[in-house]
């Protein structure tokens, strides 16, 4: 948690900038799930290309929709790790779920 | 500036330690390996992330008219995905809750030791500047 207030206020422009101890906390949680999100939408790819290795060239398929302007389109449940990938989904077994 | 360049190591370095750590931890609940080159990318794009976030927080706290970044800041930055909006505010809320606990049992606690403190004054009258340095 240390580490992600040393990270943040890293970035800040104004020295003055501080972040509370419950921001910090949730900034952890925040990038905790930016970074599972990456993996395991890395591994959805690599599964879709039959591959066992999670590989640089599929993160660089999800990397567009991970960091797009439009924020992350993230819908999950950590019950049963449902990604809705803009308007594609997938269900727990991999399998796609058409969109209505 | 040499001092920045390592600055901005030692803390890359942070990032990359956490991003294998969770990457390893994906990986074995999907039965799947990570190659280095995926977690270094990983790490890099959430290293560039930070910048993009803190440089957000930093704005939404200044539009606040505040200096201290506090949660709000962070639910907003959290808004574009329902979901993830949802979870934040949850985990905030979880917080709030646990820190309200944690003063309700500070006070319990100097509550007592006032009442103890009070009890020993008075069994032993001399005695009471002790009792109140303590």
């Amino acid at each position: 948690m240390e580490t992600v207030g040393k990270l943040l206020s890293f970035f800040f422009k104004d020295e003055k900038t501080k972040i509370s101890g419950d921001a910090g906390i949730l900034m952890t949680e925040l990038l905790k799930i930016f970074v599972e999100e990456a993996a395991r939408r890395s591994v959805k790819q690599a599964d879709a290309e039959d591959c066992d290795l999670v590989d640089i060239e599929h993160f660089e398929k999800i990397l567009p929709q991970l960091v797009s302007l439009q924020g992350p389109f993230v819908s999950w449940t950590s019950s049963n790790l449902c990604f809705h990938i803009l308007c594609v989904s997938y269900d727990c077994w991999g399998r796609e779920i058409p969109s209505p | 500036m040499e001092d920045e360049f390592s600055k901005t190591q030692r803390l890359k370095a942070a990032v990359h330690f956490t991003v294998g750590r969770l990457c390893q931890e994906v990986g074995q609940d999907c039965d799947k390996e990570f190659s280095k080159q995926v977690t270094a990318a990983i790490a890099e794009t959430t290293f560039r992330q930070c910048d993009n976030f803190a440089k957000d927080l930093e704005a939404f706290a200044r539009h606040g008219k505040r200096t201290t970044i506090n949660s709000d800041d962070v639910k907003l930055i959290a808004r574009r995905s329902p979901a993830l909006s949802k979870y934040i505010t949850k985990k905030c809320e979880d917080l709030v809750s646990a820190n309200q606990e944690q003063k309700e049992r500070k006070k319990q606690k100097s509550d007592k030791k006032r009442s103890s403190e009070g009890e020993q004054a008075e069994a032993r009258p001399g005695d009471e500047d002790d009792g109140e340095e303590e």
